[in-house]
């Protein structure tokens, strides 16, 4: 008995010891979860669960453009009374940030970016299989969406308007694609960003559904549309045209202003049945107290134009915006039905098929009109549709945080470049077309981290 | 001391006497008759613990140049002229011992020595893998053995080495110390967010569970290791040092030793005047009737339900008219000689009575060993209402059923039954205020127990009873009756082992632990208690009938919380130890080790309507439903519900190695390397693991051939170098999410990133150099060693700014360095040493300071105010400055015409506070100097006459600073909060120059002036102290037993703890090493002294 022992005890321990250290054991033991409240994401109930996330995915966008745009206008006591960025953002100072502030409209896009690339690096080490196809093509297209429209957004407010002659040399953003926090990133080229987000798009096409089951969800008509807004900045009217018919195909509902009630508020209890991606700006005191410019609300010339009333609430004796705030008291950023109707009466236009362009105009006017009052606008030539086209688009299209890229793009064109004013303290500011300042500066806790170039001022 | 036992034992120990005698007899004979003047001396010595004789031990007799020495048996035999005198008896590394020896008794005597643990014999360090000798350790151990464990008296073993270990330092002026928890810093602190304090290993393992759980008489020794070469082989758990705990076993072929220790200790009651936080009646009274005037009250009369005090309430009665002036100024005068802290000391504390039973068996046959332990204690704390039982079971068992296979096995079973029913706290906290008044009444003349101010105003409470409501008065004497809570819990922790000698010095072992614990909280809260009437009444509903409902059903509450541990360990490892030539030695071991541990905590809704008799409840309780509470204007709320789950896993894979190699006694070189796997950091970054490594080397010179300092025949250099690591469970390598109901538009489920995962994370290291030299003058009349240490911490988990665009604003990763460096001296004396009368000295002095030298992220200037001294448990670092500091406003002198405080503006002196405040950056602050003492330790005398000794221990504090509290008006005036200081206030002009305390403020008051006044460099103070710490006294009556006693020993022993503090360099009798918190309110107080009384037998 004790020879046996003595023969197979080292043998015995040293086969234990390699077991010990050897097994594949050691890495479930490894894995195990630190804190039961936590978990790891790893399947697509996980990933779904990090797409739902609305604060993340479907508020706060940048919202500095609508701030720098001619929108609306405060007087100075209001202009007194906000934040130092939302000052100086006004009256497009200079300097804008404070030192050592956070700069809502550039973290919160990247924290979008952040989870868009968490989702789709998980996705990776989770099998598809004919079980899951969906439900993980969903996901997938979705994380894509979301960082198209963030990287998109990002670039048109943080740097210079699209021009195709300085394009591959213009900066735009830093494009982060992986969830390493510790990466240095630089800044990309305009040209390369358009790369990314157009990839990142087409990408999701083929993966997502034709419509969402909730409007804050991306879907075929979602990537359609914001497509259609890229090709429409980029000025490739014929691929923004192609766009806005694949979107109307899908999807071409118009809301009969005669069934709303103007005094409601929200005006829409839950959307605007004309959305099928809903989204909201990052909210700045400034915009609640802003004031619809007088000339723009003359605009709206035509008594039977039911606009006006939904648009705009007389507080006080001034008129401030009403139906463009959500159900949670943000302002409405929308891919919906009225903007693809008119890109694509644009495009029509620039590219003279003057009848189509006017008759896409009417298809939407006729829906905002009190009913059997609506006169069918009609044009003496492409470029009269055109400018009939932009005007109706100034008007629809106000306080949704697409103005400035329209300022942006449409500056290009001496036919339709403006200079912007703003009033305060008796001190007249202006904003030239094609400034410098058309490009906010990049938050300077930014650069200090991740040393990228600044956008001159 | 030697136990001597003469001619009685002489059966026993038939052969060597009769050796002796065959030896000696006859040339006695020959001696006897040439010269009849001459007295014969006979012997035997033996070690007391294996009765072994000790051949070579010197015999001579005192005050003469008489000598032997003993025979190979350890026999001895000589002549002397003297007919009477001692007989004086010494062995290397054992006790001295003395007998008396006269013409009727001449032996042969039976000598038995004991074992000496401070003298040179084999001193043995462990680390918890292994035991190693000191002397061939290269790294920096201390080891603390069962005389100096024993020297103190408490219920817990770590306070036992407060004041004994160099380097080892108590922090007692911080908030985890004053809550109670041990809060110890070794060698400085090398963490900024991580966990800060030392391993604790008990027996090879490390302890999970509650260090309170081990019983101090269990305990043979402590090693603390310090230094990387020392720690390194506990891997990423080591970077705060470690505490290895080794329990007592029994010995092969031991005969069975009974022990049976036993102490009583009284402590005093706290000094609840020590506070400098108390206004008295007097001048509060003064100060509520000067705002009455100023109509600082009356939002507050007019809510009727918001808190008034009854001074206040009185006035705003004469006001009124419901009562006359001279009615009011009369009652208010009758409070004018009260004193709260009279009645809360009277009825909320008395002296503690600490009770401490211990009986132990242990012993050996040829085959197996065994240690039993069963131990009691019985803790009434100075708090009326807590208490505290333990009992502990220890037993240990070693087989060796063949030659070389030894089977080991012990279970370390405690039970704990806690109550926590003291309610003294309540008193204070009252909604909205820091205090309770002054002249408040807990119980009339009779000894009733009577109403005090806490949620509402007494008039409100008064009215509430006829609306239905339950009594609403809170009655401070009534909840510590009523009060039911306790805490039980029990601790398990079973040992086994395996270990086979291969040939030649290898051997290779497993051990395995599993450790079991759990703690049952079980709050009852009667209908009588305060606690549930106040809840019931708060969700009362009266409907428009005045029908009224009760959410809350009328009857008791029941909380039980439930909290375990699962913990288990599981080792392999080979061991290596021999020659490898005639001089050359290895040690070597190597080994791999798993571990988990499972907490949980469970917190299960409350019961409401319990009724503790029936153990009735009620089913039916709508947690959904929001309630509008009572008194109206009080909000709605829901239910309570309480319900928590929480549960955490740790897991660990470590490889590990150490090899020791010595040559010819003189050179040693040790290495060591460690590879920690968790599941904290997930498998990625476990496989990136850097191991964490020491190196060292010992050069005994003293064994040189070159060397000739005879005055100094010790002499020995040590070196290390190596890295320790630490532990950080908040941050993961991968991202982690957490689930959320209710997303921001369609109300979906959802997930946050809770976590964003960091593949880039590693371990906290912290690298340490450790030079040393022992030493030891001849004969040991001075020994001792110096150590000096420059460590190095590198990736500390600190908050870092991100660049935003990768998502995140700020991350919490390895950001941070530290550095540091420190001294350690350990010097023993013995400057008298006869074998009547000793006297030792053990002087030991520490110093460290450690710096931030690396920290992105910039902490406000009121975080470097409120916490940069880190007593808090939170440190606000800022790199070139220590860890812990004290920051303060640059102030001047008092104004002379107004008696305000001034700040600096503009290098200027100023009173305009908002403008100091605002411009003041952290650049602007002064730096008054480190908050944790940078220098300390301790100096140790102990006196031995015959069979008394006495030792007591001064421990002192130097080189830090500390912020005393002051009167703050506007905290005295809203909420109660009173200080001493406000009697020496600046009054009128002239008095700046004797006081510092600015003059009062009427409303409407400025905080800023307050909140500069108390952050302001008036009030830092230097923290230097010296104290005694204890006094011990024992007498050792084990040569004065009669005959037939059943002792081999016996000792009575007094011993006074906290003993008091011999100089201060504040002047305001401020203890530094109480923890109060900046701006004041919450002042612990100083450790009364407590007296104990015990005894220490070993039985036959």
């Amino acid at each position: 008995m004790k020879r046996i022992f003595r023969h197979y005890m080292f043998p015995g321990f040293l086969v234990s010891v390699v077991c010990l250290t050897g097994c594949k054991k050691q890495n479930d033991f490894l894995n195990a979860k630190p804190n039961q409240g936590l978990a790891i994401p790893s399947n697509l109930n996980d990933m779904q669960l990090l797409l739902n996330n609305e604060n993340i995915f479907s508020n706060n966008y940048p919202s500095l453009g609508e701030i720098s745009s001619d929108d609306f206008y405060v007087p100075t006591g209001v202009w007194n009374s906000v934040g130092a960025i939302e000052q100086n953002t006004y009256i497009w100072a200079k300097q804008i940030y404070p030192a050592n502030s956070n700069v809502g409209d550039w973290n919160f896009s990247y924290q979008q970016v952040y989870y868009a690339n968490s989702i789709l690096s998980g996705l990776v080490n989770i099998p598809k299989n004919s079980g899951n196809t969906t439900q993980y093509n969903k996901i997938q297209g979705g994380a894509l969406f979301y960082r198209a429209i963030a990287f998109y957004n990002l670039l048109q407010t943080f740097s210079m308007p699209f021009d195709p002659k300085t394009s591959s040399t213009d900066l735009g953003i830093p494009l982060r694609l992986s969830t390493d926090l510790n990466a240095k990133v630089n800044r990309s080229t305009v040209s390369k960003c358009f790369d990314q987000i157009e990839s990142d798009l087409n990408s999701a096409l083929p993966l997502l559904p034709d419509l969402p089951g909730l409007k804050t969800q991306p879907s075929k008509a979602a990537v359609f549309g914001l497509l259609s807004r890229i090709y429409l900045v980029l000025g490739d009217y014929q691929q923004s045209l192609d766009n806005a018919n694949n979107f109307l195909k899908i999807y071409n509902t118009l809301q009969d202003f005669n069934k709303l009630d103007p005094t409601a508020y929200p005006v829409y209890a839950n959307y605007s049945p004309e959305e099928v991606f809903h989204s909201s700006l990052l909210g700045y005191s400034i915009e609640i107290d802003g004031i619809v410019d007088s000339t723009v609300y003359r605009s709206f010339n035509n008594p039977n134009d039911l606009r006006p009333s939904l648009f705009f609430y007389n507080y006080n004796g001034d008129l401030l915006y009403n139906s463009q705030y959500d159900q949670q008291n943000n302002i409405s950023s929308t891919i919906s039905t009225n903007e693809m109707y008119l890109n694509k009466a644009e495009c029509e236009a620039r590219l003279n098929n003057q009848s189509q362009a006017m008759q896409d105009l009417n298809t939407l006017l006729i829906t905002r009109w009190k009913a059997g009052t609506f006169v069918p606008y009609s044009a003496t030539s492409a470029d009269n549709a055109l400018i009939q086209i932009l005007s109706e688009r100034r008007k629809e299209l106000l306080f949704t945080g697409l103005r400035w890229s329209d300022l942006r793009r449409l500056n290009k064109d001496t036919r339709f470049a403006i200079t912007l004013y703003r009033n305060i303290n008796g001190v007249t500011y202006s904003l030239p077309p094609n400034d410098i300042r058309y490009a906010l500066p990049i938050p300077d806790n930014e650069i200090a981290l991740n040393p990228i170039p600044q956008n001159p001022r | 001391m030697a136990l001597l036992w003469p001619k009685r034992t002489q059966i026993k120990l038939k052969i060597p006497l009769f050796l002796i005698s065959a030896l000696g007899l006859l040339p006695a004979i020959n001696l006897y008759a040439q010269d009849r003047n001459k007295t014969i001396l006979s012997g035997v010595v033996l070690s007391s613990d294996d009765q072994k004789p000790l051949p070579g031990a010197t015999i001579s007799i005192l005050n003469s140049k008489v000598k032997t020495t003993t025979n190979i048996i350890g026999g001895f035999r000589f002549l002397t002229a003297d007919t009477s005198g001692y007989l004086t008896v010494s062995y290397i590394g054992y006790k001295i011992a003395q007998l008396r020896f006269n013409p009727k008794n001449t032996g042969p005597y039976r000598i038995l020595l004991v074992p000496d643990a401070s003298e040179l014999k084999e001193v043995v360090v462990s680390t918890g893998y292994q035991t190693l000798p000191k002397e061939r350790a290269t790294g920096s151990f201390v080891l603390v053995d069962s005389t100096l464990i024993n020297r103190r008296v408490s219920t817990d073993v770590l306070s036992r080495l407060e004041g004994i270990v160099p380097g080892l330092i108590f922090n007692r002026n911080t908030s985890s110390s004053a809550s109670g928890s041990l809060d110890l810093s070794i060698r400085g602190q090398n963490t900024l967010f991580s966990n800060n304090q030392p391993l604790i290993v008990l027996d090879n393992f490390p302890y999970d569970g509650d260090i309170n759980n081990i019983n101090p008489n269990d305990v043979a020794s402590i090693t603390i290791l310090k230094d990387a070469s020392a720690a390194s082989i506990w891997g990423v758990r080591s970077g705060n040092g470690v505490i290895v705990i080794t329990t007592k076993k029994g010995k092969i072929n031991q005969k069975l030793s009974v022990e049976f220790n036993t102490n009583l200790t009284i402590g005093n009651k706290p000094d609840l005047k020590y506070d400098p936080n108390y206004l008295d009646a007097n001048d509060f009274i003064n100060v509520e009737e000067t705002l009455f005037k100023t109509g600082y009250y009356s939002s507050t009369l007019n809510s009727g339900y918001k808190i008034v005090s009854p001074v206040v309430q009185l006035l705003a009665n004469a006001q009124a008219g419901s009562i006359s002036q001279a009615d009011a100024n009369t009652q208010i005068n009758a409070l004018r000689n009260l004193d709260v802290r009279n009645d809360i000391e009277k009825y909320f504390y008395r002296k503690s009575v600490n009770q401490q039973y211990n009986l132990n068996f242990r012993g050996g046959g040829n085959k197996s060993d065994y240690y039993l332990s069963l131990g009691y204690d019985n803790d009434l704390s100075n708090q009326v209402g807590y208490s505290n039982g333990r009992i502990t079971i220890n037993s240990n068992y070693n087989f060796y059923p063949y030659k070389n296979l030894q089977f080991s096995a012990g279970i370390y079973y405690t039970k704990t039954d806690n109550q926590t029913n003291n309610t003294v706290g309540a008193i204070n906290s009252i909604n909205g205020k820091s205090q309770i008044y002054p002249y408040a009444q807990l119980a009339d003349a009779n000894g009733n127990s009577l109403a005090i101010v806490h949620d509402y105003s007494l008039n409100f409470v008064n009215s509430a009873s006829n609306a239905q409501l339950l009594d609403w008065n809170y009655r401070p004497l009534d909840e510590l009756r009523n009060a039911d809570n306790t805490l039980g819990e029990f601790d398990n922790r079973i040992n086994l082992g395996l270990k086979y000698n291969l040939h030649k010095g290898f051997s290779a072992e497993v051990k395995y632990l599993f450790e079991d614990s759990q703690g049952l909280t079980n709050d009852y809260y009667s209908e009588n208690t305060y606690y549930t009437r106040n809840l019931i009444n708060k969700f009362t509903q009266t409907d428009n009938t005045g029908n009224v409902t009760y959410p809350i059903p009328v009857g008791g509450i029941l909380q039980e919380d439930n909290a375990s541990l699962l913990s288990q360990h599981l080792r392999a490892q080979l061991n290596y130890s021999n020659s490898l030539s005639a001089k050359g030695s290895l040690t070597a071991i190597v080994g791999s080790e798993w571990s988990s541990a499972v907490n949980k905590s469970d917190s299960p809704a409350p019961v409401y309507g319990y009724d503790g008799d029936t153990q009735a409840n009620y089913a039916h309780i709508d947690y959904l439903d929001y309630y509008g509470l009572t008194p109206r204007g009080t909000g709605s709320s829901q239910i309570p519900n309480g319900q928590s789950f929480s549960e955490t896993t740790d897991h660990f894979i470590s490889y590990f190695s150490n090899t020791a190699y010595t040559y010819d006694s003189k050179y040693t070189l040790s290495l060591s390397g460690r590879i920690d796997h968790s599941n904290l950091f997930g498998v990625n970054t476990n496989q990136k693991a850097v191991p964490l490594y020491s190196a060292g080397t010992s050069w005994d010179i003293a064994k040189e051939s070159f060397y000739r300092v005879d005055w100094l025949p010790m002499l020995k250099l040590r070196a290390t170098y190596g890295y320790n690591g630490n532990i950080n469970k908040s941050a993961t390598a991968v991202t982690t999410i957490s689930q959320q109901s209710n997303s921001y538009y369609s109300g979906i489920p959802y997930a946050i990133i809770a976590n964003p995962g960091n593949p880039d994370l590693q371990w906290e290291k912290s690298r340490m150099i450790n030079l040393a030299v022992d030493f030891s003058s001849k004969n040991q009349i001075i020994s001792g060693s110096a150590e000096f240490y420059f460590k190095k911490a590198s990736n500390l988990f600190a908050d870092t700014q991100l660049a935003p665009s990768s998502g995140f604003s700020s991350f919490f990763g390895n950001t941070a360095n530290t550095s540091g460096h420190g001294i350690d001296l350990s010097i023993n004396s013995h400057n008298i040493y006869t074998p009547r009368f000793k006297w030792l000295t053990a002087f030991n002095y520490s110093y460290v300071i450690d710096k931030v030298t690396k920290y992105s992220d910039q902490s406000t200037v009121t975080s470097f105010l409120t916490q940069g001294d880190g007593n808090t448990g939170v440190i606000t670092p800022l790199v070139g400055a220590p860890l812990f500091g004290i920051y303060s406003y640059r102030s001047g002198p008092l104004t002379h015409n107004t008696g305000d405080p001034q700040g600096y503006l503009n290098g200027q002196l100023s009173t305009d506070y908002s403008s100091i405040i605002k411009n003041t950056g952290v650049d602007g602050l002064l730096y008054n100097g480190p908050s944790r003492p940078t220098s300390y330790g301790s100096l140790r005398n102990t006196f031995s006459y015959k069979d008394w000794s006495l030792s007591f221990n001064i421990i002192y504090k130097l080189g830090y600073y500390f912020r005393k509290s002051s009167i703050q008006y506007s905290a005295l005036y809203s909420s109660w909060l009173g200080n001493k200081d406000f009697t020496k206030r600046w009054m009128k002009p002239g008095d700046e120059l004797t006081t510092t305390v600015p003059s009062m403020q009427l409303p409407p008051v400025d905080n800023n002036r307050d909140l500069f006044y108390t952050f302001s460099q008036t009030l830092v103070e230097n923290g230097n102290n010296i104290r005694l710490q204890d006094i011990t006294l024992n007498y050792d009556l084990t040569k004065s037993l009669w005959i037939n006693s059943p002792f081999n020993s016996l000792t009575v022993y007094g011993y006074v703890n906290n003993v008091g503090i011999l100089w201060r360099a504040n002047h305001d009798g401020l203890d530094p090493e109480v923890y109060s918190l900046a701006g004041g309110g919450t002042t612990s107080l100083p450790l009364p002294r407590t007296y104990s009384i015990g005894l220490k037998s070993n039985f036959k």
